[in-house]
C-alpha cells in the first residue's frame, strides 16, 4: 500500500521539484531586480505576461476540446469497438491514421489528450503516434491557412501535406518497432484486466470489487485522474453519460492543463529572454538554416493553424527546405507538447519520440532542399486546368 | 466515512470559478484582442461557456465522500495564469519585444519575387492581385468585397491613406511595385524604429502585425527619409505625410543590393498610441 502511494505521488514530487526551480528563478529575478544589478524594468514583465497569457488564451479552448473528445471516447466507445475498427494490417492502419485529420481537424494542443486516451483504449502505438503527428498537419484548417500564407506558392501546401504525412508514417512505424512495452508511467496504466465495467477509466484503481448492484460503488482514494468517481444514482443512462463525460473532462483538464501551462511558461521564458537574433545568428547555410528553423519551431510553440504566417516571414532569408522543416516539425513537437507528453508518458519513450521526430524532420527538410519543390506547383497547375 | 468538504475538489472548484471570471472579465472589457487575433475570440468564448458548465458540475463534487487525501500540487500551475492575468494590467506587447524578433527591409521584396517566379497564371493585373490577397485577410465575403473596393479606390487616388484596415494590402502593393508608386503622396501612422546600417536621416516607420496571438507579433515597416534637425527616440508614435520614392539598399549583413520603396517625409507630427494598435493579418 505504501509502495503504491509512493508511486502515485511520484509525479507530484517531480512537479514540486520543477516548481521549486521556478520559484527560485523568480526569487532570483526579483532579487536581481531590487539590487538593480541588471535593470529589469516592468516592460519585460509586461511582455512576459502578454506572451504567456496569449498562448494560454489561444490554447485553452483547444485543450478543452481535446479533453472533451477524449472523455467522449472514454465513456461511449468501448475497447471492443476500437479493436473492431482498427485494420488488421499494420501498414493500412498507419496509412489511414495519417489521413484521419482530413475529417477530424484538431490542432496540436488538443491531440495529446486524445492520443493518450486512444493508447489507453488499446490502439496500437504505431497507429496512435502516426495519428498524433499527422492530424495537426493533414488538416483542412491548417492546409488552408498555409495556402493563404503562401499565396502563389501552392507547392508549399502540397509539400507540407506530403512531407508531413511521410514523416508521420515513418515516425509512427519506427516508434512501434523501437518501443515494445507500455509507454505510460507505471501508475497510470496499472489496470485490472479481470473486471471490466462501465467506469473503467484507465486510471488504474478499479481493484476487483464485486459490484453488488448497478450502482458501482468503489473507492477511488488513490486516483490519479483527479476526480471523484461517485457514480451518480440517476437511472437515465443519457444524463449519467453526460455527467460522466463532464467529470472526466474536468479531470482531463487538470491532468493535461497543468503540463500545458508549464510548457507555455517555459516557451515564454525562451521567447522573452533569448533574442531571436541569437538563434538566427547560427547561420543561413543550407544545413544550418534547417537547424535554425527547427529550433525556432520547437521554441516558439505556435499553433499549427498559424505557424505558416510566421514561416512566411522567413521566406526571404532561408531555403524552402528549412521553411518546410519549420512547417512539419512545429505541429509535431514543441516545448509545450513535450512537457504535456512527459506528464503522462515514460521519459524514455518521450525521449525516443522526440529524437525520432527531430531526425526524420531534418532528413525530410534536407530532401526538400534537393527536391525541386516548384515542380509540385506545375502538377497542381495542370490539375487546375 | 461521512460527508465533509473535500479540499481538493473545493480548490479545483475555486480555480474553475477563477478562470470563468477572468475569461468573462477579459472578454467583456474587450481586452482580449490585445492577446489574440479577433478571429480567435469565438474560441475563447467557447472556453468561457465550457468553464461555466464545468463549474456547475464541479459544485456537486465539493461534498464528495472521501477519505482525507494529500493536496494536489498541480493546482499551483493553474494559479500562475490567474495571478498574472488579474494582477497585471494588459497593455499588449511592447515595441522592444517585436524589434527583438528581427526585421529585414528586403524580406518582403524577396517574398514578392519568389511569388512572381512561381505563379502559374502570370496575369499581372493589379486588381486581380489585390483581390487575391484580400481573400485571405478577411473571412466573410462582404468583408472581402469591401476590402477589395477599398484597395481599388486606393490605386486610383493619388494620395494613399494607410490605415489599420488596409495596411497589409497596401504594404504588399507598395513593396510589390515600388516603381509604379513613385511620386504618390502617402499618410501613415506608426512608430519609429532605428535599424543598424541606415543613413543618419533615415528611420523605419513600423507597425506590429499579429497573425494569431501576441506571441507571434512581428514588425513590418517602410523606410523613411526625414532630413530635420529634431530627432525622435525609438518607439515614438508619429503621423507622417510624405511622397513615395525608391532607393537602392544594401543589406548590411549579406551585402545584397536591391531597390526598396522609401518615403520622403514632408510633415511629421508626434501622436499618442491610442489603445490597441496591432495590425491583424
Amino acid at each position: 500500500m505504501i509502495e503504491e502511494n509512493k508511486r502515485i505521488y511520484d509525479s507530484e514530487i517531480i512537479l514540486i521539484k520543477i516548481l521549486s526551480i521556478i520559484i527560485v528563478t523568480l526569487l532570483g529575478i526579483y532579487f536581481v531586480n531590487i539590487t538593480s544589478i541588471i535593470k529589469l524594468d516592468s516592460r519585460v514583465i509586461n511582455d512576459f505576461s502578454t506572451i504567456f497569457l496569449s498562448i494560454i488564451f489561444e490554447g485553452i479552448p483547444f485543450i478543452l476540446i481535446g479533453a472533451l473528445v477524449s472523455s467522449i471516447i472514454q465513456i461511449l466507445v468501448s475497447e471492443e469497438t476500437i479493436t473492431k475498427i482498427i485494420p488488421k494490417n499494420k501498414f493500412v492502419g498507419v496509412l489511414i491514421a495519417s489521413l484521419v485529420g482530413l475529417v477530424f481537424p484538431v490542432c496540436e494542443c488538443a491531440i495529446v489528450p486524445i492520443t493518450r486516451r486512444l493508447i489507453k483504449k488499446g490502439v496500437p502505438l504505431s497507429i496512435a503516434i502516426t495519428f498524433m503527428l499527422s492530424v495537426p498537419i493533414m488538416n483542412p484548417v491548417v492546409l488552408l491557412s498555409t495556402h493563404y500564407a503562401f499565396m502563389g506558392m501552392s507547392y508549399m501546401v502540397i509539400a507540407r501535406a506530403m512531407f508531413g504525412m511521410i514523416g508521420a508514417i515513418t515516425i509512427g512505424s519506427l516508434i512501434g518497432v523501437l518501443h515494445k512495452d507500455s509507454p505510460f508511467k507505471p501508475h497510470v496504466v496499472k489496470r485490472p484486466r479481470g473486471t471490466p465495467h462501465k467506469a473503467d477509466c484507465g486510471c488504474g484503481h478499479h481493484i476487483a470489487q464485486k459490484p453488488k448492484n448497478i450502482i458501482v460503488k468503489h473507492n477511488h482514494d488513490n486516483c490519479s485522474c483527479g476526480h471523484s468517481h461517485n457514480h451518480s444514482k440517476v437511472s437515465n443512462k443519457f444524463i449519467r453519460n453526460i455527467e460522466d463525460i463532464i467529470s472526466h473532462t474536468s479531470a482531463e483538464l487538470y491532468d493535461i492543463g497543468r503540463f500545458f501551462i508549464m510548457g507555455v511558461f517555459l516557451s515564454t521564458c525562451m521567447q522573452v529572454f533569448i533574442p531571436k537574433a541569437f538563434i538566427l545568428s547560427i547561420g543561413g547555410g543550407v544545413l544550418s538554416s534547417i537547424i535554425v528553423m527547427m529550433v525556432l519551431a520547437f521554441v516558439l510553440s505556435v499553433c499549427s493553424e498559424t505557424d505558416a504566417f510566421i514561416a512566411r516571414g522567413f521566406l526571404g532569408q532561408f531555403t524552402s527546405g528549412s521553411i518546410l522543416g519549420f512547417l512539419i516539425l512545429g505541429p509535431m513537437i514543441d516545448i509545450k507538447n513535450t512537457i504535456m507528453l512527459c506528464g503522462s508518458f515514460k521519459l524514455s519513450f518521450v525521449a525516443k519520440l522526440v529524437f525520432l521526430i527531430i531526425t526524420i524532420c531534418f532528413i525530410l527538410a534536407v530532401i526538400a532542399n534537393i527536391f525541386p519543390l516548384a515542380m509540385l506547383s506545375n502538377v497542381t497547375g495542370g490539375m487546375n486546368v | 466515512m461521512k460527508k465533509k468538504v473535500n479540499l481538493n475538489e473545493l480548490i479545483w472548484f475555486l480555480i474553475l470559478i477563477g478562470f470563468t471570471c477572468y475569461f468573462y472579465m477579459i472578454i467583456s472589457t474587450n481586452k482580449l484582442t490585445l492577446f489574440v487575433h479577433p478571429k480567435m475570440v469565438k474560441y475563447v468564448k467557447f472556453a468561457l461557456y465550457f468553464f461555466i458548465i464545468l463549474v456547475i458540475f464541479q459544485g456537486k463534487n465539493i461534498y464528495a465522500i472521501k477519505k482525507a487525501k494529500k493536496l494536489k500540487l498541480g493546482y499551483i500551475m493553474f494559479l500562475i495564469p490567474l495571478v498574472l492575468g488579474i494582477l497585471l494590467k494588459p497593455e499588449g506587447i511592447s515595441i522592444d519585444s517585436a524589434i527583438n524578433k528581427g526585421f529585414s527591409l528586403t524580406s518582403q521584396l524577396k517574398i514578392n519575387t519568389l511569388k512572381h517566379k512561381h505563379t502559374v497564371l502570370a496575369d499581372g493585373t493589379e486588381v486581380c492581385d489585390i483581390n487575391e490577397k484580400d481573400t485571405h485577410s478577411t473571412d466573410n465575403a462582404s468583408g472581402t468585397l469591401k476590402g477589395a473596393l477599398e484597395s481599388i479606390s486606393l490605386l486610383k487616388e493619388t494620395t494613399i491613406n494607410m490605415t489599420s484596415g488596409n495596411f497589409i494590402n497596401t504594404y504588399d502593393d507598395i513593396y510589390g511595385n515600388p516603381h509604379k508608386h513613385i511620386g504618390r503622396a502617402i499618410n501613415i501612422k506608426g512608430f519609429i524604429y532605428n535599424q543598424k546600417g541606415l543613413n543618419k536621416d533615415e528611420f523605419i516607420l513600423s507597425r506590429i502585425v499579429v497573425s494569431c496571438c501576441a506571441a507571434d507579433a512581428q514588425l513590418v515597416g517602410i523606410l523613411c527619409d526625414y532630413s530635420n534637425e529634431k530627432k525622435f527616440t525609438e518607439g515614438t508614435w508619429v503621423n507622417i505625410e510624405g511622397t513615395l520614392g525608391e532607393r537602392e539598399y544594401k543589406d548590411f549583413k549579406s551585402g545584397e543590393v536591391s531597390v526598396i520603396p522609401i518615403i520622403k517625409i514632408n510633415k511629421l507630427e508626434k501622436t499618442d498610441k491610442s489603445g490597441n494598435e496591432y495590425i491583424y493579418n
